[in-house]
């Protein structure tokens, strides 16, 4: 069978289907653009890392202030210790014999139920006590890195 | 159509079927014969149309699940609407699939909805469980990490999913309890709220000056670190038992440090007992004796001597 006999069959079928799949390619072209944009080539759990990383150093800081850390402080470290939080339990979820990763999960909740304490009177009032509790938090957040890393 | 040799078997159970479920044989034949008689091109378009459509599925709830992570919902909720998106795109990529090579698809679905039903039926208690668990999921009696106790179950609450709820004891067991017992058990959370009382009870002797002990009580709660200033300890006396008089102490302390709060209140409060010599009292009997109860007829007891 020569080139040209393949051609002659290939041909018609190609212009029967070629519309359909430009139409798929054109589909699929879109979703990839979407994906590049959103960063979905990252694993979740990386994601949750560099999160973790980048407020490690903020808790080390706020934990040598004299003042406790306002509400609004308070409420944004907790929202993003939820999302790291969501990010590993979404790999966790994929893969859910990772002891070290689960570790990781439990360290980054009790690191956020540290971190709301914060926001209660007593707490507030009483910066030493406050300053034990962000050390605390650092500290778990820090084991937790750890854990990923491993 | 001309089912020979080892397709005569699958064909006979499909004409039972189908006379089972009422439909027209011939009809259906006529269906399949148009399938194997499809053109070349039509063949490859179906293959082609699968293929990509399948990696289109693919690609697009890798971008819904990632989406709907970075949102407020929670993870098995995320994970039960990705898989349902992902079995109805399956489907509809199919039902594309079966119109290209001509399949008239009403019949398809009516089979396929009767089918549906009967597994519907069949799996009725998982889809309970299954519906507890959204229920669960979406009102949040409890979120992972809280120590709880449903019906005669406690343990920390380790992963919510849409069929069963996994705690883990305080003997380090995994309990895996189906939604649909969790949801019609009653639940007791101990974490929801930030701050809890522990109440403790410290028994003293009755020569015991009360005010000294209550005042020695109060110190030895407040000397606790984790013990809360607001709202305050409250130190009373509980009532005057058998043998000792019994002081109730209520201490206020964040959920996270109940036990260590207990342990060092326990600690702290005998210590100071200890150094004021604030006795604890033992059980104790008073016997006493009536002056005007009938003498009993003394007994004797005969020996060798009085023989």
């Amino acid at each position: 069978m020569n080139m040209e006999a393949i051609i002659d069959m290939v041909m018609p079928i190609w212009l029967y289907v070629r519309n359909t799949v430009y139409g798929w390619f054109v589909i699929i072209a879109v979703i990839l653009m979407f994906l590049l944009i959103f960063k979905c080539y990252r694993s979740p759990l990386s994601i949750a890392m560099d999160k973790l990383r980048k407020l490690h150093p903020v808790l080390v800081r706020l934990s040598s202030r004299k003042s406790v850390p306002s509400r609004k402080r308070i409420r944004h470290i907790h929202v993003l210790l939820v999302r790291c939080g969501r990010f590993v339990q979404a790999y966790l979820y994929d893969h859910p014999s990772e002891t070290a990763v689960s570790d990781a999960y439990r360290l980054i909740s009790s690191a956020d139920r540290a971190i709301l304490a914060l926001s209660l009177d007593s707490l507030q009032k009483n910066a030493q006590a406050s300053k034990k509790v962000i050390r605390n938090a650092a500290s778990l957040v820090s084991k937790a890195i750890d854990s990923i890393a491993r | 159509m001309a089912a020979d040799g080892f397709l005569q078997i699958p064909y006979v159970y499909y004409v039972y079927l189908c006379l089972q479920m009422g439909y027209d044989c011939v009809e259906m034949e006529n269906n399949i014969e148009a399938v194997l008689d499809t053109p070349l091109q039509t063949v490859v378009l179906v293959v082609v149309s699968l293929t990509l459509g399948l990696l289109a599925i693919k690609l697009l709830l890798i971008l819904l699940k990632r989406l709907l992570l970075v949102s407020s919902l929670d993870n098995a909720i995320v994970r039960f609407v990705t898989t349902s998106i992902r079995v109805l795109l399956w489907v509809a990529l199919l039902l594309h699939c079966m119109q290209l090579l001509d399949i008239p698809l009403g019949s398809m679905i009516a089979l396929l909805s009767a089918i549906g039903v009967a597994i519907g039926l069949a799996i009725q208690d998982s889809i309970a469980n299954v519906a507890n668990g959204l229920v669960m999921i979406m009102t949040r009696p409890f979120k992972v990490g809280d120590y709880v106790r449903i019906g005669d179950d406690e343990g920390t609450i380790e992963e919510l999913r849409l069929m069963n709820t996994v705690l883990s004891t305080a003997e380090n067991k995994k309990l895996i309890l189906p939604n649909k017992t969790v949801f019609t058990s009653r639940i007791v959370n101990f974490n929801t709220n930030p701050i809890r009382r522990i109440e403790l009870f410290f028994s003293v002797d009755y020569s015991t000056d009360l005010d000294k002990a209550i005042a020695v009580t109060e110190k030895a709660c407040h000397s606790c670190q984790t013990v809360l200033s607001s709202p305050s300890p409250r130190v009373e006396l509980s009532r005057a038992a058998a043998s000792s008089l019994d002081i109730l102490v209520w201490v206020w302390c964040s959920s996270a440090e109940y036990w260590n709060t207990y342990f060092a209140v326990e600690r702290a409060v005998f210590d100071a007992y200890k150094a004021e010599k604030i006795e604890i009292p033992f059980d104790q009997v008073t016997v006493s004796m009536r002056k005007d109860s009938p003498s009993r007829r003394p007994r004797t007891v005969k020996t060798e001597a009085s023989k």
